[in-house]
Protein backbone atom coordinates (compact mmCIF):
# COMPACT_ATOMS: atom_id res chain seq x y z
CA UNK A 1 0.00 0.00 0.00
CA UNK A 2 2.91 2.53 0.85
CA UNK A 3 4.39 1.69 -2.28
CA UNK A 4 1.48 2.39 -4.25
CA UNK A 5 0.95 5.57 -2.46
CA UNK A 6 4.49 6.84 -3.07
CA UNK A 7 3.86 5.69 -7.26
CA UNK A 8 0.70 7.73 -6.82
CA UNK A 9 2.30 10.88 -5.57
CA UNK A 10 5.19 10.54 -8.44
CA UNK A 11 2.62 10.19 -11.02
CA UNK A 12 1.32 13.14 -9.93
CA UNK A 13 3.87 15.45 -9.40
CA UNK A 14 4.41 14.41 -13.06
CA UNK A 15 2.06 15.10 -14.51
CA UNK A 16 1.76 18.50 -12.75
CA UNK A 17 5.10 18.76 -13.93
CA UNK A 18 3.77 18.91 -17.73
CA UNK A 19 0.95 20.74 -17.22
CA UNK A 20 3.07 23.17 -16.09
CA UNK A 21 5.10 23.54 -18.71
CA UNK A 22 1.85 23.29 -21.42
CA UNK A 23 0.25 26.12 -19.27
CA UNK A 24 3.83 27.92 -19.52
CA UNK A 25 4.19 27.28 -23.69
CA UNK A 26 0.90 28.74 -23.98
CA UNK A 27 1.24 32.02 -22.05
CA UNK A 28 4.28 32.46 -24.42
CA UNK A 29 1.89 31.40 -27.66
CA UNK A 30 -0.59 34.92 -26.50
CA UNK A 31 2.35 37.30 -24.93
CA UNK A 32 5.93 36.02 -26.72
CA UNK A 33 9.03 34.48 -25.27
CA UNK A 34 9.50 34.98 -21.53
CA UNK A 35 13.27 35.97 -20.54
CA UNK A 36 13.45 33.53 -17.30
CA UNK A 37 16.62 32.94 -16.27
CA UNK A 38 17.96 33.86 -19.70
CA UNK A 39 21.20 35.70 -18.18
CA UNK A 40 22.16 33.04 -15.42
CA UNK A 41 22.19 30.53 -17.87
CA UNK A 42 24.23 32.81 -20.31
CA UNK A 43 26.92 33.16 -17.95
CA UNK A 44 27.42 29.84 -16.85
CA UNK A 45 26.74 28.30 -20.75
CA UNK A 46 29.20 30.87 -21.73
CA UNK A 47 32.03 30.41 -19.03
CA UNK A 48 31.43 26.33 -19.75
CA UNK A 49 31.81 27.43 -23.38
CA UNK A 50 35.01 29.71 -22.80
CA UNK A 51 36.40 26.26 -20.87
CA UNK A 52 36.00 24.12 -23.54
CA UNK A 53 36.91 26.06 -26.60
CA UNK A 54 40.09 27.48 -24.83
CA UNK A 55 42.18 24.16 -25.44
CA UNK A 56 41.82 24.48 -29.31
CA UNK A 57 42.17 28.23 -29.32
CA UNK A 58 45.48 27.66 -27.04
CA UNK A 59 46.32 24.68 -29.37
CA UNK A 60 45.46 26.96 -32.43
CA UNK A 61 48.03 29.68 -31.10
CA UNK A 62 50.96 27.35 -30.63
CA UNK A 63 50.52 26.48 -33.85
CA UNK A 64 50.38 29.64 -35.40
CA UNK A 65 52.84 31.53 -33.40
CA UNK A 66 55.29 28.91 -32.56
CA UNK A 67 55.76 26.19 -35.38
CA UNK A 68 55.39 29.26 -38.19
CA UNK A 69 56.94 32.72 -37.71
CA UNK A 70 55.84 34.43 -35.23
CA UNK A 71 56.85 37.68 -36.72
CA UNK A 72 54.93 37.26 -40.05
CA UNK A 73 51.90 35.31 -38.37
CA UNK A 74 51.35 38.89 -36.53
CA UNK A 75 51.55 40.60 -39.14
CA UNK A 76 49.45 39.08 -41.78
CA UNK A 77 46.60 38.76 -39.12
CA UNK A 78 47.05 42.21 -38.64
CA UNK A 79 46.43 42.49 -42.46
CA UNK A 80 43.89 40.12 -42.58
CA UNK A 81 42.10 42.33 -39.94
CA UNK A 82 42.51 45.60 -41.89
CA UNK A 83 41.80 44.07 -45.42
CA UNK A 84 38.12 42.85 -43.54
CA UNK A 85 37.60 46.33 -42.21
CA UNK A 86 38.51 47.70 -45.41
CA UNK A 87 36.04 45.09 -47.81
CA UNK A 88 33.02 46.33 -45.22
CA UNK A 89 34.02 50.37 -45.58
CA UNK A 90 34.79 49.70 -49.51
CA UNK A 91 31.33 47.51 -49.63
CA UNK A 92 29.71 50.16 -47.78
CA UNK A 93 31.15 53.30 -49.51
CA UNK A 94 30.31 51.64 -52.84
CA UNK A 95 26.65 51.63 -51.66
CA UNK A 96 26.82 55.11 -50.27
CA UNK A 97 28.07 56.21 -54.16
CA UNK A 98 25.32 54.32 -55.63
CA UNK A 99 22.51 55.67 -53.97
CA UNK A 100 24.28 59.35 -54.13
CA UNK A 101 24.30 59.10 -58.21
CA UNK A 102 20.78 58.28 -57.52
CA UNK A 103 19.45 60.57 -55.37
CA UNK A 104 21.59 63.30 -55.54
CA UNK A 105 18.95 65.75 -55.79
CA UNK A 106 16.87 64.61 -53.43
CA UNK A 107 16.60 67.12 -50.39
CA UNK A 108 17.64 66.01 -46.69
CA UNK A 109 19.47 63.03 -47.39
CA UNK A 110 20.41 61.42 -44.37
CA UNK A 111 24.03 59.92 -44.64
CA UNK A 112 24.89 56.45 -42.98
CA UNK A 113 28.20 56.58 -41.15
CA UNK A 114 28.76 53.43 -39.62
CA UNK A 115 29.29 53.67 -35.95
CA UNK A 116 32.43 50.89 -34.18
CA UNK A 117 32.38 47.35 -34.31
CA UNK A 118 34.20 44.83 -32.02
CA UNK A 119 35.19 41.63 -33.11
CA UNK A 120 34.03 38.48 -30.94
CA UNK A 121 34.79 34.89 -31.08
CA UNK A 122 32.19 32.60 -31.83
CA UNK A 123 32.13 30.23 -29.00
CA UNK A 124 29.38 28.12 -28.95
CA UNK A 125 26.06 26.71 -31.14
CA UNK A 126 22.85 26.10 -29.94
CA UNK A 127 21.78 22.22 -31.11
CA UNK A 128 17.97 22.53 -30.73
CA UNK A 129 15.55 22.06 -33.36
CA UNK A 130 13.36 25.22 -32.73
CA UNK A 131 15.99 28.26 -33.12
CA UNK A 132 19.26 28.93 -34.77
CA UNK A 133 21.27 30.87 -32.71
CA UNK A 134 25.34 30.94 -31.48
CA UNK A 135 27.25 32.49 -28.63
CA UNK A 136 29.67 35.33 -28.41
CA UNK A 137 32.08 35.81 -26.00
CA UNK A 138 31.64 39.30 -25.37
CA UNK A 139 28.77 40.61 -23.37
CA UNK A 140 27.56 43.48 -21.63
CA UNK A 141 31.01 44.48 -20.36
CA UNK A 142 32.03 45.43 -24.01
CA UNK A 143 29.08 47.44 -24.48
CA UNK A 144 26.94 44.18 -25.96
CA UNK A 145 22.87 44.43 -25.89
CA UNK A 146 20.42 43.30 -27.10
CA UNK A 147 19.43 43.97 -30.87
CA UNK A 148 22.88 44.93 -32.06
CA UNK A 149 23.64 44.28 -35.65
CA UNK A 150 26.10 40.97 -35.65
CA UNK A 151 28.09 41.00 -39.23
CA UNK A 152 31.29 39.63 -41.07
CA UNK A 153 33.03 40.79 -43.96
CA UNK A 154 30.95 38.83 -46.47
CA UNK A 155 27.52 40.30 -44.85
CA UNK A 156 24.68 39.82 -42.28
CA UNK A 157 25.60 37.34 -39.29
CA UNK A 158 22.45 38.23 -37.59
CA UNK A 159 21.49 40.19 -34.40
CA UNK A 160 21.63 40.21 -30.39
CA UNK A 161 19.19 38.55 -28.86
CA UNK A 162 20.42 38.42 -25.18
CA UNK A 163 23.66 39.49 -23.28
CA UNK A 164 24.90 38.50 -20.03
CA UNK A 165 28.19 39.93 -18.75
CA UNK A 166 31.28 38.70 -20.46
CA UNK A 167 28.78 36.39 -23.68
CA UNK A 168 26.06 37.16 -25.80
CA UNK A 169 23.38 35.14 -27.66
CA UNK A 170 22.91 35.73 -31.70
CA UNK A 171 20.10 34.81 -33.41
CA UNK A 172 21.52 33.43 -36.94
CA UNK A 173 19.80 35.17 -40.28
CA UNK A 174 18.62 31.52 -40.54
CA UNK A 175 16.55 31.37 -37.74
CA UNK A 176 12.78 31.77 -38.02
CA UNK A 177 12.90 34.81 -35.18
CA UNK A 178 15.42 36.87 -37.46
CA UNK A 179 13.73 38.92 -39.79
CA UNK A 180 15.25 42.40 -41.62
CA UNK A 181 14.44 44.58 -44.34
CA UNK A 182 15.98 44.02 -47.61
CA UNK A 183 16.32 44.74 -51.05
CA UNK A 184 17.53 43.85 -54.30
CA UNK A 185 21.07 45.69 -55.35
CA UNK A 186 20.43 45.81 -58.47
CA UNK A 187 16.94 47.54 -58.52
CA UNK A 188 16.15 48.30 -55.27
CA UNK A 189 13.56 46.30 -55.44
CA UNK A 190 12.19 46.20 -51.43
CA UNK A 191 11.38 42.88 -49.02
CA UNK A 192 11.30 41.43 -45.95
CA UNK A 193 13.65 38.76 -45.15
CA UNK A 194 12.85 35.92 -42.94
CA UNK A 195 15.10 33.03 -41.51
CA UNK A 196 13.68 29.18 -42.29
CA UNK A 197 16.40 27.26 -41.35
CA UNK A 198 17.89 25.64 -44.30
CA UNK A 199 18.03 29.23 -46.18
CA UNK A 200 15.81 32.00 -46.11
CA UNK A 201 12.63 33.91 -47.90
CA UNK A 202 12.26 37.09 -48.82
CA UNK A 203 8.43 37.89 -48.16
CA UNK A 204 6.03 40.79 -49.36
CA UNK A 205 7.72 40.90 -52.65
CA UNK A 206 5.17 41.86 -55.42
CA UNK A 207 4.05 39.33 -58.13
CA UNK A 208 5.44 42.27 -60.52
CA UNK A 209 8.69 43.16 -59.33
CA UNK A 210 11.29 42.78 -60.78
CA UNK A 211 13.53 40.58 -58.78
CA UNK A 212 15.86 37.27 -60.49
CA UNK A 213 17.89 34.84 -59.21
CA UNK A 214 21.72 35.62 -58.94
CA UNK A 215 20.22 38.49 -57.45
CA UNK A 216 22.06 40.08 -54.27
CA UNK A 217 20.21 41.40 -51.79
CA UNK A 218 21.35 44.15 -49.59
CA UNK A 219 20.07 45.46 -46.03
CA UNK A 220 17.65 48.62 -46.85
CA UNK A 221 18.18 50.37 -43.25
CA UNK A 222 14.61 50.29 -42.91
CA UNK A 223 14.46 48.22 -39.77
CA UNK A 224 16.83 50.24 -37.54
CA UNK A 225 18.88 47.89 -36.97
CA UNK A 226 21.31 47.19 -39.45
CA UNK A 227 22.78 50.30 -41.69
CA UNK A 228 22.28 50.28 -45.46
CA UNK A 229 24.13 48.40 -47.96
CA UNK A 230 25.62 45.41 -46.08
CA UNK A 231 25.54 42.22 -48.32
CA UNK A 232 22.93 39.57 -47.09
CA UNK A 233 21.65 36.73 -49.24
CA UNK A 234 22.12 35.68 -53.01
CA UNK A 235 18.45 34.96 -54.28
CA UNK A 236 18.23 30.97 -55.29
CA UNK A 237 14.72 30.71 -56.75
CA UNK A 238 11.73 32.51 -57.63
CA UNK A 239 7.97 31.67 -58.02
CA UNK A 240 5.51 32.97 -59.72
CA UNK A 241 2.21 32.34 -58.94
CA UNK A 242 -0.89 33.46 -60.49
CA UNK A 243 -3.34 33.03 -57.27
CA UNK A 244 -0.77 34.83 -55.00
CA UNK A 245 -0.05 39.26 -55.16
CA UNK A 246 3.52 37.81 -54.00
CA UNK A 247 6.49 36.77 -55.69
CA UNK A 248 8.07 32.92 -53.34
CA UNK A 249 11.63 34.27 -53.06
CA UNK A 250 14.58 32.00 -51.52
CA UNK A 251 17.52 33.20 -50.99
CA UNK A 252 20.73 32.21 -49.28
CA UNK A 253 23.00 33.89 -46.77
CA UNK A 254 26.64 35.18 -48.30
CA UNK A 255 27.85 34.31 -45.17
CA UNK A 256 28.52 30.15 -44.26
CA UNK A 257 27.07 30.33 -41.28
CA UNK A 258 27.98 27.10 -39.91
CA UNK A 259 31.86 27.49 -40.39
CA UNK A 260 32.08 31.11 -39.03
CA UNK A 261 34.80 31.80 -36.36
CA UNK A 262 34.73 35.53 -35.69
CA UNK A 263 32.21 37.93 -36.25
CA UNK A 264 31.57 41.59 -35.68
CA UNK A 265 29.26 42.91 -33.57
CA UNK A 266 28.44 47.04 -34.57
CA UNK A 267 27.95 49.64 -32.17
CA UNK A 268 26.29 52.36 -32.36
CA UNK B 1 17.63 8.19 -9.06
CA UNK B 2 20.86 10.61 -8.37
CA UNK B 3 19.17 14.13 -8.60
CA UNK B 4 22.59 15.66 -7.99
CA UNK B 5 24.30 13.47 -10.78
CA UNK B 6 22.08 14.22 -13.52
CA UNK B 7 21.93 18.07 -12.49
CA UNK B 8 25.37 18.82 -13.17
CA UNK B 9 25.22 16.29 -15.73
CA UNK B 10 22.86 18.39 -17.67
CA UNK B 11 24.36 22.01 -16.48
CA UNK B 12 27.42 21.00 -17.96
CA UNK B 13 26.07 18.74 -20.60
CA UNK B 14 24.19 21.67 -23.12
CA UNK B 15 26.59 24.35 -23.18
CA UNK B 16 29.44 21.55 -23.61
CA UNK B 17 27.58 20.29 -26.81
CA UNK B 18 26.96 23.71 -28.39
CA UNK B 19 31.01 24.61 -28.03
CA UNK B 20 32.20 21.34 -29.05
CA UNK B 21 29.96 20.89 -32.27
CA UNK B 22 29.44 24.63 -32.52
CA UNK B 23 31.29 24.28 -36.55
CA UNK B 24 29.13 20.84 -37.76
CA UNK B 25 25.56 22.65 -39.73
CA UNK B 26 23.88 19.68 -37.71
CA UNK B 27 25.88 18.51 -34.37
CA UNK B 28 24.34 15.32 -32.49
CA UNK B 29 22.06 16.28 -29.55
CA UNK B 30 24.25 14.72 -26.55
CA UNK B 31 21.46 15.85 -24.55
CA UNK B 32 18.94 13.69 -25.96
CA UNK B 33 21.04 10.92 -25.83
CA UNK B 34 21.67 10.93 -22.40
CA UNK B 35 18.03 11.57 -21.83
CA UNK B 36 17.24 8.42 -23.27
CA UNK B 37 20.27 7.25 -21.65
CA UNK B 38 18.84 7.79 -17.95
CA UNK B 39 15.25 6.81 -19.39
CA UNK B 40 16.28 3.51 -20.22
CA UNK B 41 18.51 2.62 -16.99
CA UNK B 42 16.15 4.38 -14.31
CA UNK B 43 12.22 4.17 -15.38
CA UNK B 44 9.65 6.59 -16.58
CA UNK B 45 9.19 9.00 -13.86
CA UNK B 46 13.37 9.50 -13.18
CA UNK B 47 13.41 9.36 -17.15
CA UNK B 48 10.66 12.47 -17.97
CA UNK B 49 11.83 14.31 -14.87
CA UNK B 50 15.36 14.55 -16.73
CA UNK B 51 14.19 14.92 -20.23
CA UNK B 52 12.13 18.07 -18.76
CA UNK B 53 14.88 19.56 -16.92
CA UNK B 54 17.37 19.21 -20.02
CA UNK B 55 14.64 20.17 -22.59
CA UNK B 56 14.02 23.34 -20.65
CA UNK B 57 17.59 24.20 -19.89
CA UNK B 58 17.84 24.22 -23.81
CA UNK B 59 14.89 26.59 -24.36
CA UNK B 60 16.74 28.67 -22.25
CA UNK B 61 19.39 29.05 -23.95
CA UNK B 62 17.73 28.67 -27.44
CA UNK B 63 15.54 31.80 -28.67
CA UNK B 64 12.46 29.44 -29.00
CA UNK B 65 9.63 29.51 -26.70
CA UNK B 66 10.38 28.36 -23.31
CA UNK B 67 8.78 24.62 -22.03
CA UNK B 68 8.38 23.13 -25.85
CA UNK B 69 11.44 21.39 -25.74
CA UNK B 70 10.87 20.60 -22.21
CA UNK B 71 7.58 18.63 -23.13
CA UNK B 72 9.36 16.28 -26.03
CA UNK B 73 12.18 15.38 -23.88
CA UNK B 74 9.70 14.58 -21.30
CA UNK B 75 8.08 12.35 -23.29
CA UNK B 76 10.96 10.62 -24.96
CA UNK B 77 12.62 10.12 -20.92
CA UNK B 78 9.18 8.60 -20.33
CA UNK B 79 9.12 6.14 -22.86
CA UNK B 80 13.12 5.31 -22.69
CA UNK B 81 11.66 4.40 -19.04
CA UNK B 82 8.77 2.19 -20.10
CA UNK B 83 10.91 0.72 -22.72
CA UNK B 84 14.13 0.53 -20.10
CA UNK B 85 11.64 -1.69 -18.12
CA UNK B 86 11.10 -4.43 -21.10
CA UNK B 87 14.98 -4.01 -22.38
CA UNK B 88 17.49 -6.92 -21.27
CA UNK B 89 20.36 -5.03 -23.31
CA UNK B 90 20.64 -1.35 -23.27
CA UNK B 91 23.76 -1.37 -25.75
CA UNK B 92 21.85 -3.21 -28.68
CA UNK B 93 21.95 -1.21 -32.03
CA UNK B 94 17.88 -1.53 -32.22
CA UNK B 95 17.53 0.92 -28.95
CA UNK B 96 20.20 3.33 -31.16
CA UNK B 97 17.70 3.43 -33.82
CA UNK B 98 14.65 4.27 -31.99
CA UNK B 99 16.64 7.17 -30.68
CA UNK B 100 17.54 8.75 -34.06
CA UNK B 101 13.68 7.99 -34.52
CA UNK B 102 13.09 10.29 -31.38
CA UNK B 103 15.03 12.72 -32.23
CA UNK B 104 13.77 12.93 -35.94
CA UNK B 105 10.19 12.84 -34.85
CA UNK B 106 11.04 15.08 -31.96
CA UNK B 107 12.60 17.78 -34.54
CA UNK B 108 9.24 17.07 -36.88
CA UNK B 109 6.93 17.93 -33.78
CA UNK B 110 8.98 21.64 -33.36
CA UNK B 111 9.28 22.39 -36.80
CA UNK B 112 5.33 21.55 -37.29
CA UNK B 113 4.69 23.38 -33.76
CA UNK B 114 6.99 26.65 -34.91
CA UNK B 115 4.61 26.76 -38.28
CA UNK B 116 1.96 28.20 -36.38
CA UNK B 117 3.97 31.29 -35.31
CA UNK B 118 6.49 31.49 -38.01
CA UNK B 119 4.19 30.54 -41.11
CA UNK B 120 5.03 28.08 -43.58
CA UNK B 121 8.61 26.48 -43.51
CA UNK B 122 10.19 24.36 -45.90
CA UNK B 123 9.69 20.91 -43.59
CA UNK B 124 11.38 18.45 -47.02
CA UNK B 125 14.27 20.78 -47.09
CA UNK B 126 15.04 21.10 -43.06
CA UNK B 127 14.36 17.57 -42.96
CA UNK B 128 16.90 16.22 -45.28
CA UNK B 129 19.49 19.10 -44.39
CA UNK B 130 18.74 19.40 -40.20
CA UNK B 131 16.99 17.58 -38.44
CA UNK B 132 17.79 13.67 -40.34
CA UNK B 133 21.81 13.88 -40.58
CA UNK B 134 21.27 15.37 -36.35
CA UNK B 135 19.15 12.71 -35.63
CA UNK B 136 21.55 9.59 -37.30
CA UNK B 137 24.65 11.31 -35.65
CA UNK B 138 22.73 11.47 -32.26
CA UNK B 139 22.22 7.95 -32.91
CA UNK B 140 25.63 7.05 -33.54
CA UNK B 141 26.80 9.08 -30.00
CA UNK B 142 23.69 7.10 -28.54
CA UNK B 143 24.52 3.89 -29.08
CA UNK B 144 28.10 5.32 -27.73
CA UNK B 145 26.81 6.16 -24.89
CA UNK B 146 24.90 3.34 -24.42
CA UNK B 147 27.91 0.70 -24.75
CA UNK B 148 29.42 2.65 -22.20
CA UNK B 149 26.31 3.35 -19.64
CA UNK B 150 26.01 -0.41 -20.40
CA UNK B 151 28.76 -1.28 -17.97
CA UNK B 152 28.19 -2.09 -14.56
CA UNK B 153 30.32 0.20 -12.85
CA UNK B 154 28.76 3.08 -14.45
CA UNK B 155 25.83 1.89 -14.15
CA UNK B 156 26.25 1.99 -10.37
CA UNK B 157 27.46 5.46 -10.52
CA UNK B 158 24.39 6.56 -12.14
CA UNK B 159 21.86 4.45 -10.51
CA UNK B 160 20.46 4.58 -7.17
CA UNK B 161 21.32 1.50 -4.94
CA UNK B 162 16.97 0.28 -4.71
CA UNK B 163 17.27 0.46 -8.56
CA UNK B 164 20.00 -1.75 -9.03
CA UNK B 165 19.11 -4.24 -6.38
CA UNK B 166 15.87 -4.41 -8.98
Amino acid sequence: MPLYAANKRKHLILALLFVFLFWLVTVQIKNGRLPILERPYLALSGFVERVVVWPFNTASAIGRRYLFLAGVERENEQLRKEVNELRIENGMADELLRENNRLREALQFQQQTPGSWLVAQIIGKDISPLSDTVTINRGTNDGIRKDLAVISPAGVVGRVAAASATSAKVVLLTDPDCTLAVMVRRNREEGLLEGNFVDCAVKYVSYYADIQQGDLLVTSGMDGIFPKGIAVATVTKVVKREASSFQTVRAAPTVPLSRLEWAMVLKP
Amino acid sequence: MKPRVYLLLVLALVPFQSALFRHLPAGPDLALAVVYAIGLLTGPAEGAVVGMGAGLLQDIGSDGLLGVLGITRGVIGLLAGVLGRRVIAVDSPALSLLLSFCGLLEGLVCTLFLQTSAGSLPLGDITLERLLPRAVLTGLVGWGLLAIVARRRVRTALMRPSLLRE
